[in-house]
């Protein structure tokens, strides 16, 4: 009596089972919104694959109504769209007509629409934040959890970098072809923010970015056919970096450390000190403009080549420009000649504005230490490896790299701070107007700068007083006066601290 | 099975089966319920109508810059409250965007649109401005740090979920607003930009 009583449950059971299994059984549609995943039952209808409207439109927040004829009104982001029976197309309210692969149907008293209507009402809900599986039975849209979160590049003279920064460690591998170089990212998903770009400076000519669906990949387009590739990765925060050199790239580096290494052993004997001068904005970038039309580019372009000639010619140091006529120098590139040129302190010049006329002042930027600047500042200077320890063991590498860092980061710093008091205090002993002081703030410039870096605003050109000011030739003059005894009163401290290194080096 | 039955009254088998039917219908429309919530579908018309002078308010502080323009100041406003933080996140800098209401200056360039805003795991809020937060910006490290800075502040200060901003625009990365501070990352707030931080 027992047995065959729990046979007839299990046997209902199974039969409820089986029909539930019954309609889904033609497959489903996977849609993954972040870390949540929803699953679509397909209804086959005469070989074709439907969605059932309803469940579909409430996954994507889309809400419908029937209307008389058999039609039935969906409303998507605010926007309304007819669908009838029978016609393979829908129509924006009033407007267009899209054709569809198949007729919109009612199924068993259900509405169903063809897969395209789906992937084009993903498309108005999401825009480019839709990623079909190759086999179209799986889709991610929304902003899911971005691991690849930005994508740099920097050009040096021998090689160009490639920086992929990630939210959290990656497994990736990479493959050369000729004229190109493929770098994989597992689990990568890109940052809607990250895009294509043309970059053309003799060693990449583009980098391209692909989602697939559990890898995106980087395809660095390369100018040479049998580029040297270097990829590697760092950690805090997570970065997989890709270098491509010319094909000779190893002998063309080996030479250009060798030189280094001649320069620097020249250094100790007679040091000279070098002062880059980075006169802000220039060509199409105007900079800031006053109320009478005076460019802030013009201005700091002056103040800057006077500067460049006093320093030369009174203090005996070698000057390098980042820029010296009306160029555009896009602002990362300015970091590199600084630091291409193993300059000892980088000293950017421009005129401030405000959001109405009448703030007034002079102020000077540095870098702090503050987490998000150390950090990214950290990041910045670590790809332009400047603490290189290659033949360091790997193993230990890391660390000392850790260590090398903070005593470096921390030297900067503290120097760039004393710069810039000494700055704002020579800028206070010529300037009427009010002494601003030092600040930080995370300055693009001044990023990437692997030396003491400042950037003094000597003015404000928004001002109608501090603009009348900056078109007098006696004015400017004064300003690179007070900015020339500053170099001279920090050129003393690093040459204190040459010297020292020298003798440490000597003995 | 047959004593079992013998031993319920009719009358109570009954019972027991209608208390487990509305058990069964209390779950169900629970459950669809919180569907509902989840999805975060709009209350229907009839209960708004009569639920409107119960809306929760919220109160925002809103980042303007100061009369001297050293730096940012807040201006308390109250909003209807949204459904979600996202949601709340984009009202906050809707209204930071029409400007003060106590004669505190706009560090916004006329015509700037929030295109979209989104929250992701870390706390980071990406903010994707129209291309006029950018293109009518006056230039100067001045106003380029008191723009950045309302709007990392003003979504920094509102939701403690939100950690750090990055100023997207037009759906993009963009290196700087106006040739100075570094937007490749995102930013923690600050206000104050008289003292070294």
């Amino acid at each position: 009596m027992r047995v065959p009583y729990l046979l007839r449950i299990a046997l209902l059971f199974l039969f409820v089972a089986v029909l539930a299994c019954d309609s889904p059984a033609a497959g489903t549609i996977e849609v993954f919104m972040g870390e949540k995943k929803t699953i679509i039952p397909l209804v086959p209808v005469m070989e074709r694959e439907y969605l059932p409207l309803d469940h579909t439109l409430k996954i994507i927040q889309a809400k419908y109504q029937e209307l008389p004829g058999r039609r039935v009104k969906v409303l998507l982001e605010g926007i309304p769209f007819l669908l009838r029976e029978g016609l393979a197309k829908v129509s924006r309210e009033g407007t267009e007509n899209i054709s569809l692969s198949a007729p919109v149907l009612i199924f068993r008293g259900e509405w169903a629409i063809p897969m395209d209507l789906f992937s084009f009402l993903l498309k108005i809900r999401y825009g480019d934040k839709v990623w079909w599986d190759k086999e179209g039975r799986r889709v991610r849209v929304g902003q899911t959890a971005c691991s690849f979160i930005s994508l740099r590049h920097c050009s040096y003279p021998d090689h160009t970098r490639v920086v992929a920064e990630l939210a959290r460690p990656l497994n990736y591998s990479w493959k050369e072809e000729p004229n190109r170089v493929l770098l994989q990212l597992e689990k990568g998903f890109l940052s809607p923010a990250i895009q294509d770009r043309a970059i053309a400076d003799g060693f990449v000519r583009s980098i391209r970015v692909t989602q697939d669906w559990d890898s995106c990949a980087i395809e660095v387009s390369a100018v040479d056919p049998h580029p040297e590739v270097k990829v590697f990765s760092l950690k805090d925060p997570p970065r997989v970096v890709l270098d491509i050199y010319k094909g000779e790239g190893r002998r063309v580096e080996g030479q250009v450390r060798s030189e280094g290494k001649n320069e620097a052993s020249a250094a100790v004997h007679s040091p000279k000190i070098k002062v880059v001068i980075d006169p802000g904005h220039g060509g199409e970038d105007s900079g800031a403009v006053g109320p009478t039309g005076l460019k802030e580019k013009d201005v700091v372009l002056d103040i800057g080549m006077r500067l460049g000639q006093l320093v030369e010619s009174r203090l005996g140091m070698e000057v390098i420009m980042t820029r010296s006529d009306d160029k555009f120098v896009p602002l990362q590139e300015r970091a590199a000649i600084a630091n291409t040129a193993k300059g000892d302190l980088f000293f950017s010049i421009h005129t401030n504005a405000s959001l109405h006329g009448r703030t007034e002042g002079f102020e000077t930027f540095f870098l702090s230490y503050e987490a998000s600047d150390s950090e990214a500042r950290e990041a910045a200077i670590r790809e332009n490896n400047v603490v290189n320890l290659e033949g360091v063991n790997p193993r230990y590498a890391a660390s000392l790299k850790t260590v090398l860092w903070d005593m470096v980061q921390n030297e900067y710093i503290n120097e760039s701070s004393q710069l810039a008091e000494i700055i704002q205090s020579e800028l206070d002993k010529v300037q009427k107007v009010v002494n601003r002081g030092i600040k930080t703030a995370p300055f693009y410039v001044l990023m990437g700068a692997a030396m003491p870096a400042v950037l003094v605003e000597v003015a404000f050109i928004s001002n109608p007083e501090g603009e009348r000011l900056l078109r007098e030739e006696s004015y400017r003059q004064s300003i690179c006066e007070a900015l020339l005894q500053a170099i001279a009163e920090f050129k003393g401290h690093l040459e204190r601290k040459m010297g020292t290194q020298g003798e440490s080096e000597s003995s | 099975m047959n004593k079992v039955r013998s031993m319920t009254p009719p009358k109570a088998r009954v019972f027991l089966l209608l208390i487990l039917a509305g058990l069964l219908l209390a779950i169900l429309v629970r459950q669809t319920w919180m569907r509902g919530m989840d999805r975060s579908l709009p209350p229907p018309p009839g209960s708004s109508l009569t639920l409107r002078s119960l809306e929760p308010k919220k109160s925002l502080r809103l980042f303007y810059a100061s009369p001297e323009e050293d730096s940012l100041q807040e201006e308390i406003r109250e909003v209807k409250a949204g459904r979600g933080i996202d949601e709340e996140a984009r009202t906050a800098l809707a209204e930071l965007i029409k400007g003060s209401h106590s004669g505190l200056l706009s560090p916004i360039p006329p015509g700037t649109r929030l295109r979209q805003l989104y929250i992701d795991s870390q706390g980071i809020a990406y903010a994707d401005f129209s291309p006029e937060l950018r293109d009518h910006h006056p230039g100067g490290s001045r106003a380029e740090l008191l723009s950045i800075y309302c709007i990392v502040d003003t979504l920094a200060y509102n939701f403690e979920q939100i950690k750090r901003v990055k100023i997207l625009i037009d759906g993009s990365e963009v290196d700087t607003l106006a040739g100075h501070i570094d937007l490749r990352r995102p930013l923690k707030p600050r206000i104050d930009f008289e003292r070294p931080g």
